[in-house]
């Protein structure tokens, strides 16, 4: 199993690549805002810090970059035939796809854990007039990990076809949808209940397809 | 522990509304060199999938090592060496990269014999798949297939694309492998000289129906070509059970039958041939007269 992780991780370096890099740029970000350019006013209960800095990535890039990962992962394993090979080794489709999986859900917890961390970290060096409670914190980052995973998992379900096109467009519409919801119900617990239930079915779904299809 | 290292149960499949593999029925025993001949899109590549577990059935049952094939478990997967009809490996990976993939992945790994196969074979390392000939991938994929010592080798024409030295030194090689005791080999080609060689069973399929499956040398004793010569024109009401193939030349009629006995010799004797010889057979003569006419079965 560990293989089959390490050989997923080594095929989507790239992503892993970003995901480093931007991780380091955001938290100098976030590290300069709080220690230097503090401010304590607040946008919808968030200090408007955090807001801005965690603003464009959370809820623009990564769900964006998560699924495009997942549909980069099965496009690639189709296009290649990698999992007819593999599973002629001493595999099973089952642990294919979970190495998939895995992969993906290391990939969304590398970019959100390092800015959760942090955060934490800096908030309590640098106390806010507003500081956000431990609770909201949780709800937060959990909120922005259910997103990365439910466009993950859409992109999972939507990259095992045979054309380009559709998994492209499928991406590009479906992600601003999913994200819109934050905006909409916040952080709360039936965005999180959403998210779960979008991620279980299109995982599901893949699980389905995965297994029961030619390779 | 079953018996059989392979076993088909009434497979069918259809594919976009084309019947592929009609009804099909196989024992392998294990130690078995099972030779699986039949032309080009028969179904030969589609039944070796469906064993793997790579595509499913319409209907029917399908079992390797005992093991229902849509459900083959890591372990098992580990005990079937594959070679695949044009060599599908992951074309981005460099030779060195997909070795230690394939050896990391394997529950078993002869690393003496697999360096013993890189020398003969001389690969280069570094070089990427894509990179290579048809005949270093044939290689290659036949080298990570037996480096894992496997109870059951399933070969897909594995010498399709090669040149003549390549297949002659593929199949040497295949031959000292094939010597080891108590493996199993499932091997399908249409060259049927590499196929004759080596299988001691043969199958095969024609228009998705295994029409053919006893040893060679049972098909060889069944399966007879006749040259009669008659006085005058042959026989029009020359009727006889099993003919596969039938052609008349002036006063000659060559006929190919299954199950010549007694009896049909008598028949044949009724008609007064002025001459009446048995042509012998190669495989290659037969698998042309049983694919080029209406089916027949042989299969014991």
């Amino acid at each position: 199993m560990l293989t089959l992780i390490k050989r997923e991780i080594e095929d989507a370096a790239i992503f892993f690549l970003i995901a480093a890099i931007s991780m380091l740029i955001l938290t100098g970000m976030l590290v300069y805002r709080i220690a230097i350019g503090w401010e304590s006013n607040s946008v919808i209960g968030v200090p408007s810090v955090m807001y801005k800095t965690l603003g464009t990535f959370p809820f623009i890039f990564l769900p964006l970059i998560a699924a495009a990962l997942g549909a980069f992962q099965m496009k690639l394993d189709r296009d290649k035939k990698i999992s007819s090979f593999l599973v002629t080794l001493a595999t099973t489709r089952r642990q294919i796809l979970s190495a998939k999986i895995i992969t993906g859900i290391l990939w969304i917890l590398l970019t959100v854990l390092p800015i959760a961390v942090a955060d934490v970290v800096l908030l309590k060096v640098f106390p806010l007039a507003m500081v956000p409670d431990a609770g909201f914190l949780v709800r937060l980052f959990v909120t922005i990990f259910l997103c990365g995973l439910a466009c993950y998992s859409f992109g999972l379900l939507i990259g095992w076809r045979s054309e380009k096109l559709l998994p492209a467009l499928g991406i590009i519409l479906a992600t601003p949808i999913l994200v819109s919801l934050i905006v909409i119900k916040g952080f709360g617990l039936q965005t999180i209940i959403f998210f779960v239930l979008f991620t279980s079915a299109a995982i599901i779904r893949t699980w389905q397809k995965f297994m029961s299809s030619p390779l | 522990m079953s018996n059989e290292a392979i076993k088909i149960k009434e497979l069918v499949k259809y594919y976009d509304g084309r019947c592929i593999l009609d009804d099909i029925n196989l024992e392998v025993p294990r130690g078995c060199i099972y030779g699986l001949l039949g032309r080009n899109g028969v179904g030969k590549t589609t039944l070796i999938r469906i064993l793997l577990g790579l595509d499913s059935p319409t209907r029917g049952q399908t079992h390797l090592l005992g093991c229902d094939s849509s459900q083959l478990s890591a372990e098992i997967h580990g005990r079937i060496g594959y070679v695949a009809e044009g060599h599908n490996l992951i074309q981005s990976y460099r030779v060195g990269k997909l070795i230690n993939l394939c050896k990391s992945l394997s529950a078993k790994w002869d690393q003496n014999f697999f360096d013993h196969l890189l020398e003969t074979f001389r690969l280069p390392m570094d070089r990427k798949i894509k990179q290579l000939s048809s005949g270093m991938r044939a290689q290659l994929n036949l080298s990570l297939a037996m480096a894992i010592d496997p109870e059951l080798l399933i070969l897909d024409d594995p010498t399709l694309g090669l040149d003549t030295v390549a297949r002659r030194q593929f199949l040497e090689l295949a031959i000292d492998i094939l010597q080891q005791d108590n493996r199993t080999i499932l091997f399908s080609s249409h060259i049927l000289s590499d196929v004759e060689r080596i299988a001691d069973r043969i199958g095969i399929l024609v228009a998705g129906k295994l029409v053919v499956d006893c040893t060679l040398e049972e098909l060889k004793t069944r399966i007879t070509k006749l040259r009669l010569i008659f006085p005058e024109k042959p026989p029009a009401d020359l009727h006889l059970t099993d003919i596969i193939n039938q052609q008349t030349q002036g006063r000659e009629l060559v006929i190919t039958i299954a199950n010549l006995n007694k009896q049909k010799r008598a028949i044949i004797e009724t008609f007064n041939p002025s001459s009446y010889t048995e042509i012998p057979m190669s495989l290659e003569d037969i698998f042309i007269e049983c694919t080029n006419t209406r089916p027949l079965s042989i299969v014991n």
